[in-house]
């Protein structure tokens, strides 16, 4: 797995509550639809205890998306691409498809999302620290602090799974001799 | 910040261009990101899925038309150019993407890649380079690094890998961008430059192939935005691009080369003419 993708928060500052809320949505939606792919990624191999685990985790975050829209007005369309400043490659809650294997054990499913859940805690504490507007910075702490439960939410989780050995990825019957 | 809208006010998002097919690429291929950015481009151009046609060929990435809903046609091996230049120059109303993998487009489909861009035809060209032949379970492609060792080619096949970049400038691409798969937006963003600009745009996409070249995962840490800005000197292009460490991204180079685009002139012809051909 590479989950060393550099994801730099300097950057993140926002004018104004509309382009925040934007952003908050994509992350929750984009986070929701990139377990979704993940999950069926999974069944296809079928590894269905991670499946299971990342469809879960899809739906939760989907929940979030939604509550973004009811609670705070935010905009279910998106902005186009070049418009979102994130502050790595791609939306901070969002596991990048190259960290996947098709050998993945629950541990290392939950290690992934713990580590998105900690970007996304990142690039809002960022945004409350770094943005010219109070009322800004009031939201943008709200989002980081909903973020930290969901860091203390998966560290919980994942104590419920034993960590992988470490040959974890042999496979004896790898998919090249098919 | 005044967000971008879509070329049209028909806002369509990236979840329209999907078909309901699920992808059976490996988990942890490139290609899912590709697949994802190519819609995320298509919402940005704002057609819609109809007026969208995806060709490609044969290999692992070349599967990408079934998983849009646009028109597709999933072609002969190395064939995706010509179907996408017969359909160009057929039906120039539509927007056409050909797409697929190293092999396909600079192996078994190299010379129409070369004649592709000499013509210059208004069309975007999606290639996702892993370097390898995937689908066939791991042989050296046209770009494989010549040390590369496997039990297929033991020692490496010595040979020098071609340049697509350096080729598609010598033979006349209008458009010329590197990217990365794990970029998905910054991808997305050059296939939307990439199709809004007229004539043949070539984008190469380093895409890893986590089963036959695990080492590619590491691309991620390796690729960086080109230190330069784009330029319209096809020699000063090119001159980079053979110079620089192959990991550099974004638009490489963006000329001014009129499209080919003969004359249209419909032709009626009847189902019957067809079933004719076909029909004792």
């Amino acid at each position: 797995m590479n989950t060393a993708s550099p994801y730099d928060h300097s950057s993140v500052v926002f004018a104004d509550r509309e382009t925040l809320l934007a952003h908050a949505y994509a992350i929750e939606l984009e986070a929701a639809e990139r377990y979704q792919a993940l999950a069926e990624q999974m069944y296809s191999c079928g590894n269905d205890e991670v499946a299971d685990l990342f469809a879960k985790l899809a739906e939760i975050e989907g929940k979030h998306a939604a509550e973004l829209s009811l609670e705070h007005g935010a905009a279910s369309t998106p902005m186009a691409a070049a418009d979102y400043m994130w502050s790595g490659l791609e939306s901070p809650e969002a596991i990048p498809f190259g960290d996947m294997h098709y050998l993945l054990q629950p541990y290392q499913a939950l290690t992934l999302a713990l580590a998105a859940e900690r970007r996304a805690h990142a690039f809002y504490e960022a945004a409350a620290a770094q943005s010219p507007n109070a009322d800004i910075r009031t939201l943008a702490a709200e989002f980081a602090s909903e973020e930290a439960d969901h860091v203390f939410l998966v560290l919980d989780w994942l104590q419920r799974y034993p960590e992988p050995e470490p040959d974890w990825d042999e496979d004896m019957d790898p998919p090249e001799s098919l | 910040m005044t967000p971008t809208t879509p070329d049209t006010a028909c806002a369509l998002t990236a979840r329209d261009y999907k078909s309901d097919l699920k992808p059976v690429w490996c988990p942890g291929c490139g290609d899912f990101s590709i697949l994802m950015s190519i819609t995320m481009a298509m919402a940005q151009i704002g057609r819609p899925p109809e007026e969208v046609a995806v060709i490609s060929g044969i290999g692992c990435s070349s599967r990408v038309p079934a998983y849009t809903n646009c028109y597709g046609f999933h072609g002969v091996h190395g064939r995706a150019l010509p179907l996408a230049t017969g359909l160009k120059l057929s039906r120039p109303d539509l927007l056409v993407l050909a797409a697929g993998g190293d092999g396909d487009g600079y192996s078994i489909g190299g010379n129409h890649f070369l004649h592709a861009c000499r013509r210059n035809v208004d069309l975007t060209y999606i290639v996702m380079d892993n370097q390898v032949y995937g689908m066939t379970k791991g042989q050296p492609s046209p770009t494989t690094p010549p040390e590369w060792d496997s039990a297929l080619v033991p020692g490496g096949t010595g040979l020098r890998p071609f340049h697509p970049l350096v080729i598609a400038l010598a033979a006349g691409a209008n458009f010329v961008a590197r990217s990365f798969s794990g970029d998905a937006n910054g991808t997305a963003q050059i296939i939307v430059d990439a199709i809004r600009h007229p004539g043949f745009s070539l984008i190469e996409i380093l895409s890893p192939c986590v089963t036959f070249r695990p080492e590619e995962r590491d691309w991620a840490k390796q690729v960086h935005p080109a230190a330069v800005a784009e330029t319209g000197d096809r020699a000063q292009a090119a001159r980079r691009v053979l110079t620089d460490d192959g990991f550099n991204t974004g638009i490489l180079y963006r000329g001014d080369r009129e499209p080919y685009q003969p004359a249209f002139h419909p032709v009626e012809v009847e189902g019957a003419d067809f079933d004719a051909d076909f029909l004792p």
